[in-house]
């Protein structure tokens, strides 16, 4: 009889023990492995972001609130509008260094749009400058593009698709494209010419519940290609020179401010998966060490009958090892199948492009908390057994006949 | 399997069914009839609507599984109602992937989609892990009987 057998034995004796230990542990890695693989795969969906951006550097006002509203946008789609003064994009344009630019106007819709629900984001750009968005289509819109008057280019997930309308401010789009999937802001925002733009600003006053006030020349941003080769940091340093009253955004800076909001929460959850795994090992350790006193006289029988303490103490780590393996393994697993069901609501939830990281990554994750949570919960329900088999067989025996 | 530990079981199973029911009503609410949410003018019941009510209707079954073992802890019950666990978890999930009632919610990222289906078959495995644990634990004690 090895001590495998006998510690699967002692687990089958008494179920709702070894279940009531199990349980904490499956909680505590779940919830770990869950919040481990959130943080990661958004860190890699910041990195994909700022990847796929398309332009080197982007212009906008100057002050940190905006700086903070652009960045949203361009994550998760929230809406932002602020608007630069009106010769910013001559001189941006001149300085040496700046192979392409591209400008865009930010629009919010109205709450109770006619179309839709909730408010969206509308980006209105010059089709004949534009390098950021037209490359995402799905398909050939240019035609299309050349032969409507009002169209718009729809992100992936806007409940909209290829010759739909909705009407915006008064003036009604027709949509001429989608555009794939990002996972970015993009996927959320409606785009529409710079032309149709000044037009439904001008039928806004007659046609829409509230007017909207888009001076003519009014930008919000402007998204600059550098000049293949050229130092990113100098020509920002340039731009913010040329026109004192924007501020540069680098795409690594947009890494960089995302990467802060998540640190911050990442934070606060580490804390709290810290404290529930400190509470789940004390509930198992707790829970462990009081079914090993109960069977203290069956351990002294044991020691009286010839088991040395050697193997009484491997037959009591088997069975806890049996016990947190397996309830560590189920609780990785467990985490691992939320995240990956939940894994466009959390997306939504937490204004991140994605949530799961890569199945090597989250493979590895799985793996080291699996090992290293068993570990943990072993040394933790081990430690106050010690003592116990210190004792000797006759007042084990005798100790254990009394409980 | 003891008396307490059935019990605990068949509190555990009242809860999943509560939750298989629940969740398409308050904790992920799904398309109620009448109210799409988008194109006001338009207000056709969807299939989503009919996909909580099958949902309803199976958490209630489950919960009824897990009053009858709570109330009957017998090797016969166990291996019963272990048996139908099994197939109501299975069906719970088939349900949740457009099997029974087909595709729900053309828009993909629908709270539809991305809450309640997700949420149904994490619950619907759970069911299934719950009868089968009820009923290999208790082979024994019915073949024996």
């Amino acid at each position: 009889m090895n001590g495998w057998y006998l510690a699967l034995s002692q687990i089958k004796r008494n179920p709702l023990r070894s279940a009531l230990m199990a349980i904490g542990i499956v909680i505590a890695a779940a919830f770990m492995t869950a919040v481990a693989l959130l943080i990661v795969g958004v860190n890699e969906g910041i990195t994909n972001t700022v990847k796929r951006l398309g332009a080197d550097i982007m212009v906008v006002p100057r002050g940190e609130k905006i700086a903070r509203q652009f960045n949203e946008a361009l994550l998760t789609g929230k809406p932002a509008t602020f608007y630069l003064a009106t010769a910013t994009i001559e001189k941006v344009s001149r300085v040496p260094g700046v192979e392409n630019i591209s400008s865009q106007i930010f629009v919010e819709t109205l709450t109770n749009a006619r179309c839709c629900a909730g408010k969206f984001f509308i980006v209105a750009f010059d089709p004949d400058t534009d390098f950021t968005v037209k490359p995402w289509l799905k398909d050939e819109a240019g035609l299309s593009i050349s032969q409507m008057e009002d169209w718009m280019i729809v992100g992936d997930r806007i409940l909209l698709r290829k010759g739909s309308e909705a009407q915006f401010y008064g003036t009604t789009f027709t949509v001429a494209g989608v555009l794939e999937p990002t996972g970015t802001g993009m996927d959320w925002t409606i785009y529409i010419s710079e032309k149709s733009l000044r037009k439904m600003v001008t039928g806004s006053g007659t046609k829409a519940e509230m007017p909207l006030r888009i001076r003519q020349g009014d930008y919000s941003s402007i998204l600059v290609k550098a000049q293949a080769g050229a130092d990113l940091i100098d020509l920002a340093e340039k731009i913010e020179q040329a026109a004192p009253e924007i501020q540069v955004i680098l795409s690594s800076t947009v890494a960089k401010l995302a990467r802060g909001q998540l640190f911050a929460t990442a934070y606060v959850l580490g804390c709290i998966v810290a404290g529930l795994w400190i509470m789940a090992l004390v509930m198992s350790g707790v829970i462990f060490s009081m079914a090993v006193r109960e069977r203290r006289s069956q351990i002294g029988l044991l020691i009286a009958k010839g088991a040395n303490k050697n193997f009484i103490f491997g037959m009591l780590t088997k069975e806890s090892i049996l016990i947190a393996a397996t309830s560590c393994l189920s609780g990785c697993l467990m985490g691992l199948l939320i995240v990956f069901s939940f894994r466009e609501l959390l997306s939504n939830a937490l204004g991140a492009s994605d949530v799961l990281p890569t199945a090597a990554t989250a493979g590895l994750f799985v793996a080291a908390f699996s090992v290293l949570g068993t570990a943990t919960a072993v040394i933790t329900a081990i430690m106050p057994v010690i003592p116990i088999l210190r004792t000797e067989p006759y007042e084990a025996i005798k100790q254990g006949a009394a409980t | 399997m003891t008396n307490i530990a059935s019990r605990v079981v068949a509190v555990i199973v009242a809860v999943l069914g509560l939750s298989v029911a629940l969740i398409p009503k308050y904790i992920f609410p799904i398309c109620e009839s009448g109210n799409l949410g988008f194109f006001s003018s338009y207000s056709p019941i969807m299939r989503c609507f009919w996909f909580g009510r099958i949902e309803l209707f199976m958490g209630g079954l489950v919960v009824l599984c897990g009053l009858t073992l709570f109330f009957r802890p017998t090797p016969d019950s166990h291996f019963a109602i272990g048996a139908l666990l099994i197939g109501l978890g299975v069906v719970i999930i088939l349900v949740s992937m457009n099997v029974v009632i087909g595709s729900t919610c053309g828009h993909k990222g629908s709270l539809c989609q991305i809450g309640t289906k997700p949420a149904e078959r994490i619950i619907g495995i759970i069911i299934i892990i719950s009868g089968l644990t009820l009923t290999i634990s208790n082979i024994k004690r019915y073949k024996a009987k």
